[in-house]
């Protein structure tokens, strides 16, 4: 059987709002976290999960002064509502999609003078949920 | 409907931008250049898939603007080009990154020998319906 590739062009990306985000985004990358205790005991070691948690990395080309643009969906996201929650669906390739909440974040704003105008974004998610579907 | 093309929506665009240069513009490589003259050739790479998802082409398009000048005098046709140079750069239209001006060099076109110096720009293309 041949190997599997899937590449970050497999990727699909939606955010609630509608922006057409999958024209800007360079880098999309969600990283789900166990935050697990180890216990030395008489035993051996014991192991606990105490908090599960998750962040996506976002990077995109700037889009300020673009009809529907995404930084200033989520700066004003940030301003005027920085505690409601943004879903998410990331289909990493056909199969397999994750739906996660995350909290908004300021962009950053400005770049290099040789250099498109880049926004890099570290999202939280929110309870660290992440709802998977694999088909 | 026919799907966008980057002639249409890019190429045509900058060569119409560059109109206003004083010289003659070409959205392509013509067969015979007269000088003064812009042509926007593509760049190598030409189209770098900088985004993710593959549903619709979304690409990073590098040009070349090549500027040439009639090659009489060294010193006057140096500074034709430097002034075709900086004109240019005053009309590139907004969307596009300059990213360097490379050194003019001599070149022989047909029976014409013109001094030429590339431009070396960028730009982001989405195909549309």
């Amino acid at each position: 059987m041949a190997t599997t590739v899937i590449t970050g062009r497999d990727i699909s990306l939606s955010f609630t709002g509608g922006t057409d985000i999958e024209a800007q985004a360079t880098n999309a990358v969600l990283t789900k976290e166990v935050d697990r205790q180890t216990y030395q005991t008489l035993d051996g070691e014991a192991y606990k999960v105490v908090n599960v948690s998750g962040s996506f990395q976002l990077d995109m080309l700037a889009d300020w002064g673009k009809a529907n643009s995404v930084c200033e969906a989520i700066w004003t996201a940030a301003d005027t509502a920085p505690n409601t929650e943004i879903s998410i669906t990331l289909t990493s390739a056909t199969g397999a999609q994750f739906v996660f909440p995350v909290l908004p974040v300021y962009p950053t704003v400005g770049g290099s003078g040789v250099d498109a105008q880049t926004v890099s974004f570290t999202f939280p998610v929110a309870r660290g949920e992440v709802t998977e579907t694999f088909s | 409907m026919t799907a966008s093309t980057i002639l249409s929506q890019v190429r045509q665009p900058l060569a119409t931008a560059l109109g206003s240069v004083a010289g003659n513009v070409y959205s392509f490589v013509p067969e015979s250049v007269i000088p003064p003259a812009v042509v926007v050739v593509p760049d190598s790479p030409y189209l770098e898939l900088e985004t993710i998802n593959k549903t619709t082409i979304h690409t990073k398009i590098n040009f070349t603007i090549s500027v040439a000048v009639a090659y009489n005098s060294n010193p006057a046709s140096l500074d034709n080009i430097e002034q075709l140079i900086l004109s240019v750069l005053a009309v590139i239209p907004s969307g596009y990154v300059v990213s360097s001006v490379e050194r003019p060099t001599v070149t022989q076109v047909g029976a014409s020998t013109l001094l030429i110096a590339d431009v070396r720009v960028s730009t982001y293309y989405t195909q549309t319906a």
